[in-house]
């Protein structure tokens, strides 16, 4: 969670950092002063690749296209690289141009990043039910396994069934139950996105409620 | 398009069977026939699909009514297998149309940013040429490579308005559609309403995610309960046939876990792609 949230901040940065820049741009000029307006502005907090950048475009190493090039490779395989390669075609073509339409971007952006925020905070608050949910099954599925070997026989006297009881017969269903509760467990913490704790907790309820109720199955006389 | 295709065999053996075509015909409406013809290219026909999804219905219906008889009377076997026929039909016609969908949110994901890079290169440069290819080697996914099909056709002379058009008219997301009409608009008359439409099509982007996300929610709490009871009413029955200690029940977990995987594509599809993430 503590990751996720510095990655949030980032990103938030990253989106002001951007928005200075192009509205330094959009006042027509060069793009390697308004880079350098903006990591003058943000100073220490201004993001490294672009600190690096500028660097080489200011030691004469590194032309404006190829410096951004970097920046664009550094980001690589996160959600900024396609937003910083279009601002590269931008401004390969028109700092002015590119620098307002930029803006107008960011701005959609900002409202996606509230939009995924608002989806986290719902599969949270489902997380909490879907754990719930699947303690309990995980639970009523020990149950039924400790209630299995007399199930049987209680059918048995109603003259549906024939069989006898083994530890093999045991052993079979209370295994099965016990993968069925943990797939259907590993299933809906897929789809919640939660840890895979989830696991161990459903684990214990089953074991717990399997010990108990056998348990309680041996005390009757 | 993945290698292993399930949908593309039950489309091949609907065309291999030479009368299935009219059993078929009565499933197609006018959505299914736009999806099957966007996602196969002509290959198969609607009609063919449908045809192939009834045959594996019927091979189910066989098939589980074997193997139930053992377990049930032969009525309850022939009813279980007919809503299992029925279920196999719906799939395959429901994995088509998830698919298609599919396949626009991931067209739909790449067009705004596509048509601003379009919009801008024209208008810093003055030339549509430019903003094709630009647009062609950036990496928008089908919209990159469609434009990238133009580039020959352009070369020869064919005029880019036009190609871009035809485009246009085959593309199966009505964002795009609309983008590139106004972007053609907007370099034929200089005066229109392209910006609108590239804000616009942000906000579509928006809406289908927020729609999508407050499904997320019920849809989710169908696939609980699914996944929780469906086990507990299955073990019941096999208690009281007294099939509990037979190592049969071993694949329970099993079938679960396939079973789960199906319900999880069909009820939880491809939303988050949408925005990034």
């Amino acid at each position: 969670m503590k990751a996720q949230d510095k990655a949030n901040e980032a990103f938030d940065l990253f989106l002001d950092f951007i928005t200075y820049f192009c509205t330094e741009l959009t006042a027509g000029v060069s793009p390697e002063y308004a880079l350098g307006r903006a990591i003058h502005y943000y100073g220490d907090r201004s993001p490294t690749p672009f600190n690096s950048a500028f660097d080489g475009i200011v030691r004469g190493t590194d032309s404006f296209v190829s410096a951004w090039r970097k920046v664009v490779r550094s980001y690589e395989q996160s959600s900024q690289c396609r937003l910083l390669r279009l601002l590269g075609q931008f401004l390969e073509k028109s700092a002015l141009v590119g620098g307002a339409r930029m803006l107008r971007v960011v701005q959609q952006i900002r409202k996606n990043t509230a939009l995924t925020k608002s989806r986290k905070n719902l599969v949270d608050a489902q997380r909490s039910k879907v754990l719930a949910l699947s303690i309990v099954s995980s639970a009523v599925l020990g149950m039924i396994a400790a209630i299995a070997p007399i199930l049987a026989p209680a059918f048995t006297l109603l003259g549906l069934v024939h069989q006898q009881e083994t530890l093999s017969a045991v052993l079979h269903i209370s295994s099965a139950l016990y993968l069925t509760a943990i797939v259907s467990t590993y299933r809906l913490s897929q789809a919640a996105k939660s840890s895979i704790r989830m696991l161990l907790l459903c684990s214990l309820s089953f074991f717990v409620t399997f010990a108990l109720t056998a348990n309680l199955l041996t005390a009757i006389p | 398009m993945e290698t292993v295709d399930g949908l593309r065999l039950v489309g091949r053996i609907g065309k291999a069977l030479p009368g299935a075509r009219r059993l078929g015909a009565p499933l197609v409406s006018l959505d299914f026939k736009e999806a099957a013809r966007y996602l196969f290219q002509g290959s198969f026909s609607a009609e063919d699909i449908a045809a192939g999804a009834i045959l594996m219905g019927l091979l189910a219906l066989t098939l589980s009514t074997v193997c139930l008889a053992h377990l049930f009377s032969i009525l309850s076997a022939a009813i279980l297998s007919f809503s299992l026929a029925v279920f196999v039909v719906l799939f395959v016609l429901n994995s088509i149309t998830l698919r298609y969908d599919g396949e626009i949110a991931r067209i739909e994901r790449e067009t705004p940013y596509a048509l601003e890079e379009l919009a801008t290169i024209y208008l810093s440069t003055g030339s549509v040429f430019d903003a094709i290819l630009y647009v062609s080697q950036g990496d928008y996914g089908t919209v990159s490579s469609a434009l990238a099909q133009m580039i020959p056709l352009l070369n020869a002379g064919v005029p880019p308005e036009h190609l871009l058009t035809q485009m246009a008219r085959r593309q199966p997301s009505a964002t795009l559609r609309r983008g590139i009409l106004s972007f053609v608009n907007f370099v034929q008359t200089d005066s229109t309403n392209l910006d609108a439409v590239i804000t616009d099509s942000h906000e579509n982007l928006q809406r289908r995610f927020e729609h999508l996300t407050l499904q997320w929610e019920s849809r989710m709490m169908v696939y609980a309960g699914l996944l929780v009871f469906l086990p507990l009413i299955v073990v019941l029955g096999l208690a009281v046939r007294g099939l509990c200690s037979s190592p049969l029940v071993l694949l329970l977990p099993a079938f679960l876990f396939g079973l789960s995987g199906l319900l999880r594509k069909a009820l939880l599809p491809h939303d988050s792609i949408l925005i990034g993430e």
